[in-house]
């Protein structure tokens, strides 16, 4: 059999330059390939220079709540980098050719989005950028240093890039998918080299007017080759409670002590991600709160346990610090019946927002005309007072007397801009209990609603 | 040789260095090359060139002088092929996801080059594109029983599989042919 007629069967090179495979090592005997090297914790950072010319580059206007405050071709970036992460990213929307799939590594790698740069920076600074000119059909391209001590993407100017997240942008005239690209692009950041599995993210080459945006298994294969594969002991966030002071990161595997909250920040800046160390956290290792610094701000949190390497991040997961949500209203304390033979019921109406200075507090079910007060504090009580409960500790703050009606509703709209006393000023962050006392026919004289525990937000 | 040749034929793909380039197949290739060379690489030198924004590090192009002939019309020819990344020195230089590796582009290589003409590359370097990068370049190897064949890179590459060299040439010539008869006719 002749050489080419073997070849030929192959359907592959015949000849192998055995003495180039100098950089990029095969993975498999058919797929993936690596460069040789990865990336330390330090360059999981990677930030964007949003210097992209084209108009089709940054016209996707519409917000996305996995994206907080990006738009165009910030977005599309950030997307492409995060597909890469362990897990879903937040709750995995933001591309419609992968519904609920954003962030399918499955791998002990995941990146910190990092904001904005000023400059395409120098290799290591992990910034993504166009640059001005053209090399013929090179669309972009990474550049790394060889030790994985990071990066820098570079696209090319002279094609236009569409930054979805509509993929019916027309084919042919050298337009191209943005996102899609770049998810190629950092799996070479990561260490990935080519793979000649059709369909994969990692294949060599791809045509314009193709939306190739999700990483697949065999682009799977490679970074858990290359990072190893997520164990069950891996961080892995669930959700996010931000309220304007304390944010609360619900998750799972968090250590008992010495977790560290890495924030995007704020601004443009550094590479470097704001990180909060030394965290505890409660519930048995499913719940950090943390105060995040004025240097963090809306883009990803990560949480990085007390164990080593890649193993110790969770997920990358969406935070928008302008989207404060108060924690929920409870109610608490068994009030004791009246002499009509009820309890009585406290209510709130209006919002948590401090700055929307809404609430109203109302009764219902206390005797008839009767007189009485709501009153509040920061610690809950459940202690026998007149003919009921005292729920609310001590110190205690009362407001002004109201009435109530025949019914046995009374309404009190607190302007939380006159407090009784300083001490007792409303702020963001912090949570009162509220409770109505009020006078009956009976041997002491008194008694109390139940109770509502309220949070306060910006 | 049966059993190598598989083996071999993995590490060549593994050899490719990284890229994401334009999927092109060989016409698509000649329709937008200025033109096509093959012949031995006499000279390899990398340039350092200034980012053209401020607070950047610089870019790094490597050439390659190419000395052979036309696919296209026979005629003999040098011409200087450039591609991003490269490395002047140990502490000089970049890994660039779109570059040929050094083993494909050394000094005395026989090779096939596919060239666009750039007047500015990135930082005002001007010069031949190695069009696709390292999907530009293609070696060309003496077959066992005489002559000589380009190596193919697979799908997605504008010589997709290995083929005779006079063969692959005289194709290269026929398109190259239709491409000027066309824009002639587009006048």
């Amino acid at each position: 059999m002749s050489i080419l007629s073997t070849t030929s069967r192959l359907g592959l090179p015949f000849v192998a330059l055995v003495g180039a495979a100098t950089l990029v090592a095969p993975g498999s005997a058919d797929g993936y390939t690596l460069t040789g090297w990865s990336l330390g914790l330090t360059q999981r950072t990677f930030r964007i220079f949003n210097n992209f010319s084209d108009a089709e580059a940054n016209n996707n206007t519409t917000p996305d709540p996995n994206f907080p405050g990006a738009q165009g071709a910030v977005m599309a970036l950030w997307k492409a980098c995060i597909e890469w992460s362990s897990a879903l990213h937040g709750n995995g929307n933001g591309d419609p050719t992968q519904p609920a799939g954003l962030g399918s590594g499955g791998a002990n790698f995941d990146p910190s989005y990092q904001g904005l740069a000023t400059s395409p920076g120098v290799i290591g600074d992990n910034v993504i950028a166009e640059l001005s000119g053209c090399a013929g059909g090179v669309l972009a391209f990474t550049e790394s240093f060889t030790s994985g001590a990071g990066w820098r993407m570079l696209f090319y100017q002279c094609w236009t890039w569409y930054d979805g997240p509509n993929t019916n942008f027309p084919s042919g005239g050298g337009r191209f998918d943005l996102q899609g690209v770049a998810t190629h692009e950092y799996g070479h950041s990561t260490g990935m080299g080519h793979t000649n599995v059709g369909g994969a993210t990692m294949f060599a080459s791809t045509a314009d007017g193709k939306t190739e945006r999700s990483i697949e298994n065999d682009d799977i294969a490679g970074i858990r080759a290359n990072y190893g594969a997520a164990g069950a002991t891996k961080p892995r966030i669930t959700g996010l409670l931000w309220d304007g002071s304390v944010l609360t990161i619900d998750g799972v595997n968090f250590s008992p002590t010495n977790n560290r909250v890495w924030f995007t920040r704020a601004g443009t800046g550094t590479t470097a991600a704001v990180i909060l160390s030394g965290l505890a956290s409660t519930a048995g290792g499913t719940r950090i709160a943390v105060t995040p610094p004025v240097t963090a701000g809306s883009g990803d949190v990560i949480v990085r346990n007390s164990s080593a390497g890649g193993a110790s991040l969770s997920q990358p997961w969406p935070w928008d610090r302008s989207n404060i949500q108060c924690p929920p209203v409870t109610r608490y304390c068994t009030a004791l019946p009246t002499p009509s033979g009820f309890p009585a019921v406290i209510n709130f109406q209006g919002s948590q927002s401090v700055a929307a200075n809404d609430v109203s507090l109302f009764v219902s079910s206390a005797p008839s005309n009767t007189f009485g007060l709501f009153y509040y504090g920061l610690t809950q009580a459940s202690a026998p007072g007149g003919n009921g409960i005292i729920c609310v500790g001590a110190p205690f703050y009362r407001l002004p007397p109201v009435q109530a009606d025949l019914l046995g509703t009374a309404f009190f709209t607190y302007n939380i801009a006159l407090p009784p006393t300083p001490a007792a000023t409303i702020t963001p962050g912090t949570t009162w209990n509220f409770s109505f006392w009020f006078r009956q026919m009976s041997p002491a004289g008194y008694n109390f609603s139940d109770a509502l525990s309220i949070p306060f937000c910006n | 040789m049966r059993l190598l040749l598989p083996l071999l034929a993995v590490l060549a793909v593994g050899a490719f260095a990284p890229a994401q380039i334009e999927r092109l197949t060989l016409q698509q290739m000649i329709d937008k090359a200025d033109g096509a060379v093959r012949g031995e690489i006499i000279g390899r030198e990398v340039h350092r060139v200034p980012h053209p924004l401020p607070d950047s590090g610089p870019l790094y192009f490597t050439s390659l002088q190419v000395q052979g002939a036309s696919l296209a019309t026979g005629e003999t020819t040098t011409v200087i092929v450039s591609y991003p990344g490269g490395f002047i020195d140990d502490e000089q230089g970049v890994w660039n996801s779109e570059a040929p590796t050094e083993a494909e582009t050394a000094v005395g290589r026989d090779v096939v080059v596919f060239y666009k003409w750039s007047g500015d590359m990135g930082g005002g370097f001007a010069s031949n594109a190695l069009y696709a990068s390292h999907g530009g370049v293609y070696s060309v190897f003496e077959a066992r029983r005489g002559g000589s064949i380009v190596q193919g890179r697979g799908d997605g590459y504008a010589v997709a599989s290995n083929q005779r060299i006079d063969e692959f040439g005289k194709e290269v010539a026929r398109l190259a042919l239709d491409k000027k008869q066309r824009e002639e006719k587009g006048k």
